[in-house]
C-alpha cells in the first residue's frame, strides 16, 4: 500500500531546508555580496569590486589583528591539546574524592565568561590583587601594566582562555581514555615501558582522534577569540589596537548607526576563509594518519 | 512536471521567508491628511527614563494629553545600554515607534536614511519656539530641515575630591580654571601619592580639544584637529601620565569610568552633569562631605536631549501634535523639576532659571544647578555629529600609544584625523 505522495519527502525536509538556507546560507552569501560594496546601516551600498579586500593589505590594524588570532591560536592548540590531557589522566583513576576533583576542574567551564574575564580585570589591574602580591613579596618596584601592554594583553587573554577551556576538553578526554584498552597498558608494563613510554605508545594514539577533535575546535575558536580580550581590554584592544582580535575589529569596523558594514562583511569572509584552513589542515593530517594506520 | 512544481513552490517559499529577513526595503507609508481631528494611538520610546522618580510624570502627561487630544499614547521604554541597536533594528524593520527620544547623533544617520520627519516643515513656527544652539543641533550637513525638537539640555561640570586634594598640600578655594593648571595638578598630586591618587582618569577626547579651542573641522567638513596645539594638550597627558597623575587603566578607558572612579574614591577629579550630586548622595555619601563642584574647564558642553518623528508613522498628525505637546514649555520646565540640573530646551522655558531650582535645599545640589545656569549661556555642542563610534575607538587607541610615550603626539594626531576622514559618512 502506498501511504505517501511524491512531495512528502520535500514536505519533511522544508523545515530543515528553510533553516538552513534563512540561518546559513542566506546571511553567509549576504555577507560575500555586502563585502564587495560600500553598504552602511539603513543604507544599501553601491558596488566597490574589490575595494574592501584591497584596503586590509594597507590597514595597519588588520595587521594587528592577524598577528593576534594566529598567535592566540598557535598558543591555544598546543596548550588546550596536551594541559587538559595531562588533567585527565590525573583524575582518571578511581580514588576517594575524584569526583569532587573532576567537578572543581570543570566549574571554570560552566562560569559565564564576561563575569570570570570582569574578574580577572580586577585580578590583573595595577591595583589589582597580582600586582599587589608581586609589590608584597618585593618582586617588582611598580605595577606591572598587565592590561595595558600588547604582549601582557595577550599573556592574560590566553590564560584565561586555558584556564577556562582545560575542564571541558578535559571531559573529552576522559571519554576517549574510558574506551582505551587496559590490556595494552598492562602488555606494554610488562615488557618493560616505563610510564613516558606508555603514554605516547598507548594513550596518545587511543586519544588520537579526541586530540584531533579538539586540536580543531580550538583553533576555530581561538582565530575567532573575542570576549576575552573584548573585557580585558575594555573594547579597545588595547594601545593601539595591537591586542585587537579579528573579530574584535569587525565589531569596531561594522557595529553602530554608522557602522562600514561592507568593509565588515569582508573582513568576515577573510576570517571564514582563514578558519576554514586550519581545519584543513587538520583533516588533511587525520587522512594522512588513518592511512598509514 | 508536478514535482518540478514543488520543488519551485519550495524555492519560491525560501525565498518569501528570505526576503522577509532583509528588512528596511518597504516604503515609507503615506502621510494622514492634515488638518483632521486627532485620534489613535501614538507610541512613544523614551531612553531609560520608566522608572520611579518620571513614569508618575509621564502617565500624567499622557493622561492629560489624551484629554485634550483623545489620543492614547503607548509608552516604550528603552534600557540605557544598547539602545543605538535598539533603534537600528526598529529602522531596519520599519517599527521605528512614532515619537522617539533621540540624541542629534543618533538622530543624524537616521535623518540621513531618510526615516525621520522634517519637523521644521511640519511646523515652521517651531523653530523660534526652541533654544537656537538645541535646534541646529538636528539641523545636520548635507540634509535639508530639522529633525528633532529639543527636550532638555544639559552641560558638564567639574568635581572635585577635596577631602583628598587637601591631603596633598593643593588649595581647594583656588581650583584650576585651565587645562594647564590641571595637568599641572595632576602631575604635582600623581607624584605626591606615588600614584595612588590620580586626578585625571579619562584621555583626551574631541570634546576636549574643541572645548580648549582646537578647531575640529573645517567648513568642507573635514575633521582638522591635528593641530600643534592639539599635539601639545597630548604631550601634557603624556607629562602627567609618568608623573603618575594619570591610572594606566585610563588608557583603555578602563579605570571604573570617569565619575565611578570619583565616586568610588579611585580618583580627585571628574566631569559629570549636575545630577552627579544627588548620584554622590546615594552612592558615595561619605566622599560627598568633601566634593567641590566649579564650571567645567574651557568651554562648556551642550548635551541636547530631544524628540524626533518617525517619517512612515501611521498616525504622523498625531505624533507631531505629542511631540510638540511633551516638548512644549510647561512640560519641559515640569520635566526638569524632576530632572534636577536639566534646564528645559525652549526659549521660554530656559529663562525661567528660578524655577529650575524650586525646591531644593541641597547646597552642593543649588551650586551645581547655579553652575549649569551660567554655563548654558555659553555652551555649545562641542564634538560634530560626524564623529563615529569606530572614530573615537581608533582615537583612543592612538592616544594611548602617545601617551605611553609609543608613538609622538602629533603622529597619534595625525593618524586619528586621517582615519577620521576616510571613514567619514556621508
Amino acid at each position: 500500500m502506498k501511504s505517501h505522495k511524491w512531495f512528502t519527502p520535500w514536505l519533511l525536509a522544508a523545515p530543515a531546508v528553510i533553516w538552513v538556507l534563512v540561518f546559513g546560507i542566506w546571511p553567509f552569501v549576504n555577507t560575500v555580496v555586502l563585502s564587495f560594496t560600500d553598504a552602511r546601516p539603513l543604507r544599501g551600498g553601491e558596488f566597490v569590486g574589490m575595494e574592501n579586500y584591497a584596503r586590509m593589505f594597507s590597514d595597519e590594524q588588520f595587521g594587528y589583528a592577524l598577528t593576534t588570532s594566529f598567535i592566540y591560536m598557535i598558543v591555544c592548540i598546543p596548550l588546550l591539546t596536551i594541559l587538559p590531557l595531562l588533567l585527565a589522566l590525573l583524575v582518571e583513576k578511581t580514588i576517594p574524592w575524584i569526583t569532587f576533583f573532576r567537578t572543581t576542574f570543570y566549574f571554570p567551564v560552566i562560569a559565564s565568561v564576561v563575569v570570570v574575564a570582569l574578574i580577572w580585570t580586577w585580578l590583573f589591574d595595577t591595583r589589582g590583587l597580582i600586582n599587589g602580591a608581586l609589590e608584597m613579596m618585593g618582586l617588582t618596584e611598580s605595577p606591572v601594566p598587565f592590561l595595558v601592554d600588547r604582549w601582557w594583553l595577550l599573556f592574560c587573554a590566553i590564560l584565561l582562555t586555558v584556564w577556562k577551556g582545560l575542564g571541558y576538553y578535559m571531559v573529552v578526554y576522559l571519554a576517549a581514555l574510558g574506551n582505551s584498552s587496559k590490556e595494552l597498558h598492562e602488555a606494554a608494563a610488562l615488557d618493560g615501558a616505563g610510564t613516558f613510554r606508555r603514554f605516547l605508545s598507548v594513550t596518545v594514539p587511543a586519544v588520537r582522534g579526541a586530540m584531533v577533535l579538539i586540536m580543531a575546535l580550538v583553533a576555530v575558536s581561538a582565530l575567532r577569540i573575542f570576549t576575552e580580550l573584548q573585557v580585558l581590554s575594555n573594547g579597545t584592544g588595547g594601545p593601539g589596537g595591537q591586542s585587537m582580535s579579528i573579530v574584535m575589529m569587525i565589531k569596531m569596523v561594522g557595529s553602530g548607526l554608522t557602522g562600514n558594514v561592507g568593509y565588515a562583511s569582508a573582513l568576515s569572509v577573510v576570517l571564514f576563509l582563514i578558519t576554514a584552513l586550519p581545519l584543513l589542515a587538520i583533516a588533511w593530517m587525520n587522512r594522512e594518519n588513518q592511512g598509514k594506520a | 512536471m508536478r514535482r518540478f512544481t514543488g520543488l519551485v513552490t519550495l524555492v519560491a517559499s525560501a525565498a518569501l521567508a528570505l526576503s522577509a529577513c532583509t528588512g528596511g526595503g518597504a516604503a515609507p507609508a503615506p502621510a494622514q491628511s492634515s488638518g483632521g481631528a486627532l485620534s489613535g494611538t501614538v507610541k512613544l520610546q523614551s531612553w531609560s527614563l520608566k522608572n520611579e522618580t518620571f513614569s508618575p510624570y509621564f502617565e500624567k502627561l499622557f493622561a492629560d494629553f489624551e484629554k485634550e487630544t483623545g489620543v492614547k499614547v503607548e509608552w516604550l521604554d528603552q534600557p540605557g545600554d544598547g539602545y543605538q541597536d535598539k533603534v537600528l533594528s526598529q529602522a531596519n524593520s520599519n517599527t521605528l515607534p512614532d515619537v522617539v527620544n533621540l540624541p542629534p547623533d543618533i538622530a543624524f544617520p537616521l535623518a540621513q536614511a531618510g526615516v525621520l520627519l522634517d519637523v521644521n516643515a511640519a511646523d515652521p513656527s517651531l523653530a523660534s519656539t526652541f533654544v537656537p544652539g538645541a535646534w541646529q543641533a538636528y539641523s545636520y550637513p548635507g540634509l535639508t530641515g530639522t529633525f528633532g525638537m529639543p527636550w532638555y539640555l544639559g552641560t558638564d561640570l567639574s568635581w572635585w575630591n577635596g577631602t583628598e586634594l587637601k591631603k596633598y598640600d593643593v588649595d581647594t578655594d583656588n581650583l584650576p580654571t585651565t587645562n594647564e593648571g590641571l595637568i599641572d595638578l595632576a602631575k604635582k598630586v600623581g607624584a605626591a601619592s606615588k600614584g595612588k591618587m590620580p586626578v585625571l582618569s579619562s584621555m583626551p577626547t574631541v570634546d576636549l580639544f574643541s572645548s580648549s579651542g582646537v578647531p575640529v573641522m573645517n567648513d568642507a567638513g573635514d575633521f582638522v584637529f591635528n593641530t600643534p596645539q592639539a599635539a601639545a594638550i597630548v604631550d601634557q597627558f603624556r607629562d602627567a601620565y609618568q608623573a603618575g597623575g594619570v591610572p594606566a587603566e585610563a588608557l583603555t578607558g578602563d579605570f571604573g569610568g570617569n565619575a565611578d572612579g570619583f565616586k568610588q574614591g579611585k580618583v580627585a577629579f571628574t566631569t559629570a552633569t549636575s545630577t552627579f550630586a544627588g548620584d554622590l548622595e546615594k552612592n558615595a555619601p561619605t566622599i560627598r562631605k568633601g566634593v567641590i563642584a566649579t564650571p567645567r574647564i574651557g568651554d562648556a558642553p551642550l548635551f541636547v536631549q530631544g524628540v524626533s518623528v518617525a517619517a512612515n508613522s501611521t498616525n504622523k498628525d498625531a505624533a507631531i501634535a505629542f511631540a510638540k505637546y511633551l516638548t512644549n514649555t510647561a512640560n519641559q520646565v515640569a520635566f526638569c523639576k524632576i530632572a534636577v540640573g536639566f534646564m528645559p530646551g525652549t526659549v521660554e522655558g530656559s529663562a525661567d532659571t528660578a524655577a529650575l531650582s524650586a525646591g531644593v535645599t541641597d547646597e552642593l545640589q543649588l551650586k551645581a544647578i547655579g553652575i549649569v545656569v551660567e554655563s548654558m549661556k555659553t555652551a555649545r555642542v562641542l564634538t560634530p555629529v560626524q564623529w563615529t563610534g569606530a572614530m573615537k575607538t581608533y582615537m583612543d587607541q592612538q592616544l594611548a600609544l602617545a601617551i605611553k610615550g609609543e608613538i609622538g603626539s602629533q603622529e597619534a594626531l595625525d593618524k586619528i584625523v586621517d582615519y577620521a576622514n576616510k571613514n567619514k559618512v556621508s
